[in-house]
């Protein structure tokens, strides 16, 4: 018998090879250490496919990311890309965000059709912002191949920078070589923290080009603190899941843990070694396929006519 | 003397009867002899079985095995074109009282199409927008649950074996999925004639979480705040452990 590869999983109701598991873990955290992503919005899918339904999917992935940001955040931390200050501001506002996004979800599902709403921002949202890093990031490798550090639209003193100067309460932020309000990341977070609830992912991909455009803040600084923050939404996803749903299955998400950290640390070492602009261009060019493969389920005649419901 | 003769004659014809009634009895018996295991048990290193049912059948019928699951309501949501172009979940279909799980075995084709899949149309009540087509939804909701491998059906894996002209012997089988919730399952054997089921069969299979499935499960559903700090915690150890190990690698920039 084969059974030495497979574990049942008793909240997820099924049986899974355990290798399976290791390798999909591994491949998501090595990514979400080099671009500072929770991954989320890779790994339940993938999950969905390997037979997990997709509420257990879901949550099991916030308990793993706990474990990859913790270790990737140490990581980040160890080469000084962790930017305490600014992170709590914008997970002071990601909070409050989160939980008016959560109303306004419920709002929403009462009006109908809310299922229509989450899937347009998503394609909108992912289209724009990756279209957007993707030309940047090759206008600015194609100027200056030879640049290091990152600072590529730092320069044009456009409407909103005077206006983002004009802001009260202006701190240093000393990682991340800027100075702002402490009103515009909390505002920011905010935002981010509505778009993450009623598109049902940690926003860690909205929150990195924020940080990047809106912030100023270096590629690699932005990657450090955007995984700090991921640690404590998911913490709160987590216990919220596990206690209202029961949807949390502990040995699927150790076993992803297991695997995810492993990549977290090599990519946390490869997100080192490549400059700021390729990073963004890569991220960009991965927000795009999710982007275009989210267009395609939407576009195509699908191969089952019904599904269930909760996971988005 | 008439008296008694007619008597004997009432006499011999009862007994005739009786006869003939009890060959009858016994060329439409199904008797099933062994189901193993008669429970089932999902262990950590649980992923499938196989049902083995051995039993006799009537020599002339075909024979039909189903493991039917817990019947419940399903909640799906229907998917419809949104302004002609984009699929989109529409609108909420809920069906009555399926099995969450429904296994067929038979020994003909014309055995699946009485008491196969298709068949639980008959029972399951589709309640959704009255202008959607129930038949369709029947067809596609079986279409979700085979592709989760709960629902299947297939003909040619059931053994028989000849013993006499009244009755064979059967053997069959049964895989029962890896993707399997505890609760009580039921065994239904079916000997079919001629379009009509001429003796059935039931047994029920219980099946139960035991060791560390077990214990996890009960944590998550009974102590659900406790079991997500806990689920935390470990994972930040595990973070931080792992961290460390890759840490004194030479990580020290």
């Amino acid at each position: 018998m084969s059974m030495s590869w497979y574990l049942y999983l008793p909240i997820a109701g099924n049986a899974v090879n355990f290798v399976l598991i290791l390798a999909l873990g591994g491949i998501v955290g090595l990514l979400s250490g080099i671009f500072g992503v929770g991954g989320g919005f890779l790994m339940t899918p993938l999950l969905i496919m390997i037979g997990i339904p997709p509420t257990v999917a879901a949550a099991s992935d916030s308990n793993q990311i706990v474990g990859a940001s913790t270790s990737g955040t140490l990581a980040h931390f160890r080469l000084g890309n962790v930017d305490f200050k600014m992170g709590i501001l914008l997970l002071i506002g990601g909070v409050v965000g989160g939980t008016v996004g959560v109303q306004v979800i419920k709002v929403l599902r009462a009006l109908g059709n809310a299922d229509f709403l989450i899937k347009i921002t998503y394609v909108v949202m992912l289209g724009f912002i990756g279209t957007y890093m993707f030309q940047d990031s090759l206008k600015a490798l194609r100027k200056r191949p030879e640049v290091v550090t990152v600072e590529a639209a730092a320069t044009k003193p456009s409407r909103y920078a005077r206006l983002v100067q004009s802001l009260p309460w202006q701190v240093e932020f000393v990682r991340s070589g800027v100075r702002h309000s402490i009103l515009l990341p909390i505002g920011l977070g905010f935002l981010v923290g509505i778009l993450a609830a009623i598109m049902g992912v940690g926003g860690g991909f909205i929150m990195v080009p924020v940080m990047v455009y809106l912030l100023r803040m270096p590629m690699h600084v932005v990657v450090g603190t955007s995984l700090f923050q991921i640690l404590f939404t998911c913490i709160d996803v987590t216990i919220m899941q596990a206690y209202t749903n029961h949807t949390v299955d502990f040995v699927l998400a150790l076993f992803l843990l297991l695997g995810s950290t492993v990549g977290a640390q090599f990519g946390a070492r490869i997100s080192r070694r490549l400059k700021g602009e390729q990073l963004k261009i890569f991220l960009a060019i991965l927000v795009l396929l999710v982007m275009v493969k989210m267009l395609l389920s939407l576009l195509l005649t699908p191969k089952i006519m019904l599904a269930y419901t909760g996971g988005h | 003397m008439k008296k008694m003769l007619r008597s004997l004659e009432v006499l011999w014809i009862a007994l005739l009867i009786f006869f003939l009634s009890s060959l009858a009895v016994q060329a439409s018996v199904l008797k099933v002899s062994h189901v193993s295991p008669d429970h089932i048990d999902i262990g950590a290193f649980y992923h499938g079985i196989k049902l083995k049912v051995t039993g006799f059948v009537p020599a002339d019928s075909d024979i039909v095995i189903r493991f039917v699951g817990v019947r419940k309501d399903v909640h799906l949501k229907r998917k419809g074109k949104v302004l002609g172009l984009l699929w989109m979940n529409v609108d909420p279909v809920t069906f009555k009282m399926a099995p969450n799980a429904c296994i067929v075995e038979a020994s003909s084709k014309y055995g699946l199409k009485m008491l196969g899949l298709k068949s639980l149309e008959s029972d399951i009540e589709i309640e959704t927008e009255a202008s959607v087509d129930r038949e369709r939804l029947f067809l596609e909701f079986l279409k979700l649950k085979k592709s989760e491998k709960l629902y299947s059906e297939r003909v040619g894996s059931v053994r028989f074996e000849e013993v006499d002209e009244t009755k064979k012997g059967f053997s069959v089988d049964l895989v029962v999925p890896a993707r399997l919730t505890p609760g009580k399952y039921t065994l239904q054997i079916f000997a079919i004639r001629d379009g009509q089921v001429v003796d059935r069969a039931e047994q029920v299979i219980p099946v139960k979480l035991v060791g560390f499935p077990a214990f996890l499960a009960s944590m998550a559903f009974n102590h659900g705040g406790w079991y997500g700090v806990l689920a935390v915690v470990i994972a930040i150890f595990a973070g931080l452990a792992m961290g460390f190990i890759f840490g004194g690698k030479g990580g020290a920039h």
